[in-house]
């Protein structure tokens, strides 16, 4: 496994207090509220307190267009319970009605689910987190123009074009046990994105997902589909999501992953048909972790609500690296574990339809289709923190290149935003050298040095009332990880120009 | 024990007819009725014999599916000697299009709306029915099945299921056993499903009423209106990477990189919880709700202080001393971070004195929480009505934070639990013990030794002499004979080992030569079954539609209604004056109202009333008939009672003429349009003055009869006013009898406005005593 010099992750989690307010309607399966019970639960497990904890902003129309058509934009903000009679023909035109209604603060509920996803992008590229977490999103059936299976806005596209700023390569993990059609017709044609989603095919929603769906155009094989049957058990789905996934980032060498976590592929689910633990399905995050990218974390469906929260409770705890107790802690909403008020689950006794051999055909012919695609040139499959580096790099070496050049005071600023951050709110006073706090791990000296040399315009920034060597946030990141190759800063990015 | 637990989701075999291979279907739900049974409501698979084969080979020569290398866009047309047949062939392949749920707009521009379409009249005629060894196409089979030899083709075809999004109600008894159904993909060979038993699998969808198959598949959709606008060329260069957001685009709201251990946190938020004790002590309308000191202290434990405590600590910068202060704010906003409201969106009512957060589980008052359980009794959780009519101060989003907290209460679990008594006729899974009784087309006495003796005819599939059981099979003048394996064998996949021409025999009832494609599904169980409506079918799969259908009233009972889905048969029920007279001279103990009513399945002697009626003297009659009429007692009917006899003795005996009806009022819904009780087929009957009346009743009430179904009544304002100029007394009376030729009701009528939503009288009951 990679190194991790600073010893532990940093966490990002988004979260606003409202959403679980919002309310799809009666005898409607989808209920925010469990993002809610998640909170509660990560609050009383004293996991919240392991995160840097976000509020985001909604995501704003213009942010929300980046993918979706203005058009249905528009009828999603204007549309109300109150005012759908004038709507008839454009509800049904962008498919809002029976699986998707109409609910008070619908557009809010959109931007809030957005926003966090957003705002978790731009804070991996900032490198100011290893792993963000917005249970609010993964609402992966979102068309550009058309709402579909309870997704209104896709947050899960929105925040991989974000991503697709900073990185050359972004890959789109689906445990969901519906197929992620939304975000892979978004992508359907590019290679610089690929899909991968395990899910339930046949006589299911929505119907798409077929193995021999491979992407068109230039993103031809970058669409990878598993279709799986009823009952599929950790067991089986380690096997198969283990080897995939390997092959997957061994061809594709991504350098940022979105993995969307829906529930419904727990055992148990109102919905769902498969037979997957907590374990099973946590382990699908405990193994993305381990190749140290930059890791975006999205909710999704699930919809026994109760192993919802208890699902991403736990994932967060793996996120984390925190072992947590099965006992689950009290809170708001206890009486909703019972009878055993457990954090694990058990799996029915239900029949496995995946024969083995049948997965083990599904997977040849996908390893076939991966290895069609091009290996992705200068980049090796390295481990891990490589690429944390080369990209923080990248700022420096630009600012080495061309140090005549003036960079704007939102530049400046973005480069300081690391350190003050955790103030904003407190104006005037600039108390950040309470960052000591934040990284008491050994900071290796060196390079720091360099990197401080390399970013002289920071100084003037930095340099007040330091009580220790003005830390700056990338040049501290830097510094976590001890390995990186000596190497010219400029090599580097050259190397992801060159991609 | 388990493998006899039928579960929803199962695919099981049904036993419909004993002579008739089993049927494939899935278990949806399964219900147990009031009298204790178990019904499973289940969704149809077809065998290939149940489906026409015309239908069958156009299927089978769709050209094999393309690998994935060439399967974008190219499509080749099949080569069939019809041309009709060969456009409806490509309209399968694009039956996603036309299928997929995903692009609604699309659906309406697929070439043909109805691929595949076969009018079986007519082709049935023109084609020779359809041997398996006929069919050469090899779609729909296991990639591979064209290098099997014939033999083993023809047991694969057996394997091969249409899916149908039919229901139907069958009785769980029926059940034989599970198998397995899944859809068929392409990296699966013929072995993996040979070499399994009770294996099938299916690709394409079976419509039963449109006789059409289509492929159950999404599509992806190609195109700038589908895909993001992505650059393929590099990353932003550096000066663009400025983010489109404006700032601040989140709020922090805690971050762990600060000096205070686990412990500092924990003791902090006893602390908290501490203040919110005493501040709700100090709180006059929290110390009323709270009674004891042990209940204030659990309330002012819960998340929102915590959540409210930590957003302190945050903006005391993780400064325990300054958090303090925070939690016991002096009167000024200047000492207080009003921003850490906004985390747990609760508001700060007054400061000064110890801080209090409430959520809305302690917000609300009693007397609200009552409106809240009436409300939410009435309307269920439609939150917006329970607003509207119930809580008009209370916003909707705290309506629902309360909802979500008041599940957690005792209140809930035991309204829950009157529910859960409710919900108990639903099951999940279902015992079924293995059927045991020996099948009726087996040849002489069951042979428990189970040694093999020699048959009279070597068996019709694998044609072996020996074995310990016999079963006629084929049509009965053929004395055909199948070995008890291969009758197992025939029960569950429908065919025999090698190709018979008697395959079908059941389906025609082993007279005529076999002949495919009627819809086989026998309603032997006398259930009720329902059917998809065609017009829905299409968009019958939803996200949690396709789990659930029948629970959003999908599911129709009884007979196909194509206006559209319906609850119940409507019906009129008219009492004739003579029954009424009937029923009042009829004594206590024949005919008691209340008890009758009390036990609406004990039986009522009808024609005993009926002949006690008759026994009495016509003057009796008359004077009740007066009674009952008000002396408005139209002349024919007086002289019929008072002088002829006979016109009694034809009293209307429909009550009678319909076993299994036990009360008098049981209205007669048999759900078939066809057989619908007709009043003018009994007027005849009648004698002749008696039927008079009788006709002139008609006729109102074929007025109404019209109007029946679902009928929405709209009073204007002309007849409200003539309402109000009408007595209490006269409005009853017009309410009793609304189809009676009535000074008032003619006064009504023409100025009143029906709408009628479907006059479609085929489903009404018009029930005559």
């Amino acid at each position: 496994m990679a190194v991790q010099t600073h010893g532990k992750t940093r966490i990002s989690y988004y979260y606003d207090g409202d959403v679980g307010n919002y309310y799809y309607g009666q005898g409607h399966p989808m209920k925010p509220h469990r993002i809610r019970m998640t909170h509660n639960l990560l609050l009383n497990y004293g996991l919240y307190r392991k995160m840097e904890v976000y509020r985001p902003q909604p995501a704003t129309f213009e942010e929300m267009t980046k993918y979706h058509s203005d058009e249905y934009m528009m009828f999603l903000r204007n549309i109300r319970p109150d005012n759908m009679g004038e709507y008839n023909k454009q509800m049904q035109r962008f498919n809002v009605g029976e699986d998707c209604p109409v609910f008070d603060g619908l557009f809010e509920f959109c931007q809030l689910s957005s926003g966090g996803s957003i705002a978790a992008a731009i804070k991996l590229n900032k490198k100011q987190a290893d792993i963000a977490i917005n249970w609010m999103g993964g609402l992966h059936h979102a068309k550009k123009s058309e709402a579909s299976g309870f997704c209104y806005s896709n947050d899960i596209v929105l925040s991989i074009l974000e991503l697709l700023k900073y990185h050359q390569r972004v890959l789109y993990v689906d445990i969901d046990i519906h197929h992620g059609d939304g975000v892979e017709e978004a992508f359907y044609t590019t290679d610089r994105v690929m899909t991968v989603s395990f899910h339930k095919y046949g006589e299911y929603f929505p119907g798409t997902g077929d193995l021999r769906d491979v992407g068109a155009g230039r993103g031809k094989n970058y669409a990878v589909n598993f279709p799986l049957r009823d009952g599929i058990d950790d067991e089986s789905y380690e096997q198969i999501f283990i080897p995939v996934m390997e092959k997957v980032m061994e061809s594709f060498q991504p350098s940022a992953i979105v993995l969307q976590c829906g529930a419904d592929s727990l055992t148990g689910d109102r919905l769902g048909c498969f037979n997957l633990t907590l374990k099973g399905h946590g382990k699908c995050v405990k193994f993305l972790k381990k190749y140290n990218l930059p890791l975006l974390m999205l909710g999704g469906g699930g919809y026994t609500i109760r192993n919802v929260a208890r699902c991403w409770t736990y994932e967060t705890a793996v996120a984390l690296d925190t072992e947590i107790a099965n006992e689950l802690p009290y809170n708001d909403y206890f009486e909703y574990y019972g009878p055993d008020f457990k954090l694990h689950i058990t799996p029915s006794n239900m029949t496995n339809q995946n024969t083995p051999d049948y997965l083990e055909k599904i997977q040849t012919r996908l390893f076939e289709n991966l290895r069609m695609i091009p290996h992705a040139p200068g980049v090796q499959m390295q481990p891990i923190p490589d690429d944390a580096i080369r990209n923080l790099n990248d700022d420096v070496a630009e600012d080495m290149i061309d140090p005549d050049k003036r960079i704007s005071i939102r530049d400046s600023d973005k480069m300081i935003e690391d350190d003050g951050e955790y103030y904003e709110g407190e104006e005037g006073e600039d108390r950040r050298n309470e960052e000591s706090h934040k990284r008491p791990a050994p900071v290796s000296p060196p390079t720091t040095d360099l990197d401080l040399v390399k970013k002289p315009k920071l100084e003037d920034k930095d340099g007040v009332d330091k009580t220790e060597p003005p830390v700056d946030a990338s040049a501290a990141s830097a510094a976590d990880s001890a390995d990186i190759p000596t190497e010219p800063e400029a090599a580097p990015a050259e190397k992801t120009a060159a991609d | 024990m388990a493998q006899n637990m039928y579960r929803v989701g199962d695919y099981v075999y049904f036993e419909i007819s004993s002579a008739a291979p089993f049927q494939v279907r899935r278990i949806e739900e399964l219900n147990k009725t009031s009298t204790g049974n178990v019904e499973a409501k289940v969704m149809c698979f077809y065998r290939r014999r149940d489906i026409s084969p015309a239908l069958l080979k156009i299927a089978d020569q769709l050209p094999p599916e393309k690998g994935e290398k060439e399967k974008e866009k190219e499509k080749e047309k099949p080569t069939t000697e019809n041309g009709g047949s060969e456009a409806a062939a490509a309209a399968v392949e694009e039956g996603g299009l036309s299928n997929g749920t995903t692009k609604r707009e699309e659906r309406d521009d697929s070439a043909s709306p109805t691929p595949m379409q076969v009018d079986e009249s007519t082709t049935e005629k023109e084609e020779p029915p359809a041997k398996p060894k006929d069919v050469d196409g090899n779609a729909g089979l296991p990639t591979g099945a064209d290098r099997i030899d014939v033999r083993e083709r023809h047991r694969l075809r057996q394997r091969e299921l249409f899916l149908s999004r039919q229901i139907e109600t069958l009785p769980a008894t029926h059940i034989r056993g599970k198998c397995v159904v899944t859809l068929l993909n392409e990296v699966e060979t013929p072995d993996s499903y040979l070499t399994r038993d009770d294996a099938f699998f299916y690709s394409l969808v079976y419509d039963p009423s449109a006789k059409t198959l289509l492929a159950d598949k999404g599509e992806i959709k190609v195109g700038s209106k589908y895909q993001a606008e992505i650059t393929q060329s590099d990353l932003l260069a550096d000066e663009q990477r400025t983010s489109d957001r404006p700032d601040p685009m989140e709020t922090l709201v805690f971050h762990p990189n600060h000096s205070l251990t686990d412990r500092d946190i924990d003791q902090f938020l006893i602390v908290a919880r501490a203040v919110g004790t005493f501040s709700r002590a100090l709180d006059t309308s929290s110390s009323v709700k709270l009674p004891s000191l042990h209940m204030t202290a659990a309330a002012a434990s819960r998340d929102v202080t915590l959540l409210h405590a930590m957003a302190l600590l945050h903006h005391a910068n993780y400064d325990l001393g300054q958090a303090m202060k925070y939690l016991v704010p002096p009167p000024s906003k200047q000492h207080y971070p009003l921003d850490a409201d906004k985390t747990t969106s609760h508001n700060t009512v007054s400061l000064g004195g110890p801080i209090l957060c409430r959520d809305q589980m302690e917000e609300w008052s009693a007397a609200e929480a009552n409106l809240f359980e009436e409300a939410i009794e009435k309307y269920g959780k439609d939150f917006n009505d329970i607003r509207q009519d119930f809580l008009p101060w209370k916003a909707l989003k705290d309506i629902v934070e309360y909802y979500y907290m008041w599940k957690t209460t005792d209140r809930y679990v035991q309204s829950k639990r009157v529910k859960a008594a409710e919900a108990e006729s639903r099951l999940k899974q279902v015992y079924i013990p293995n059927y045991n009784k020996p099948n009726p087309n087996l040849v002489g006495p069951p042979n428990p030794t189970g040694q093999p003796v020699k048959g009279t005819s070597p068996c019709e599939s694998c044609e072996t002499d020996m074995s310990p059981q016999w079963y006629a099979w084929g049509p009965a003048q053929m004395q055909m004979r199948l070995c008890a394996d291969c009758w197992t064998a025939w029960k569950k996949n429908g065919g025999l080992k090698r190709d018979h021409e008697w395959e079908t025999y059941d389906k025609t009832g082993g007279g005529s030569k076999p002949l495919g494609g009627t819809d086989f599904v026998q309603n032997a169980t006398g259930i009720t079954r329902g059917a998809t409506l065609p017009s829905q079918q299409s968009h019958s799969r939803s996200a949690f539609g396709s789990q659930q259908m029948g629970k959003s009233g999908r599911l129709v009972q009884g007979m196909p209604n194509p206006n559209g889905p319906k609850t119940r048969v409507a019906f009129f029920l008219h009492t004739t004056l003579m029954t009424r007279v009937a029923r009042r001279l009829a004594t206590r103990s024949l005919f008691n109202v209340r008890k009758s009513a009390r036990k609406p399945f004990l039986p009522i002697a009808a024609q005993a009333i009926k002949q006690n009626c008759q026994s009495r003297d016509p003057k009796e009659i008359l004077k009740v008939a007066k009674q009952i009429k008000g002396g408005r007692l139209p002349q024919g009917l007086i002289d019929a009672l008072s002088g002829v006899r006979p016109a009694v003795t034809s009293l209307p005996t429909a009550t009678t003429t319909s076993p299994g009806t036990a009360s008098l009022k049981r209205p007669v819904s048999n759900g078939d349009s066809k057989t619908t009780p007709q009043p003018p087929a009994k007027a005849p009957r009648q004698a002749a003055p008696v039927a008079m009346v009788a006709m002139a009743q008609q006729q109102m009430y074929s007025r109404w009869m019209a109007l029946t179904e679902d009928v929405l009544y709209l009073a204007n304002r002309s007849v409200k006013r003539i309402r109000r100029t009408l007595t209490n007394r006269q409005m009853r009376k017009v309410a009793r009898g609304p189809c009676k030729p009535n000074a008032v009701v003619t006064k009504l009528l023409p100025s009143v406005g029906f709408v009628a939503l479907a006059a479609n009288t085929n489903n009404n009951v018009v029930v005559v005593e």
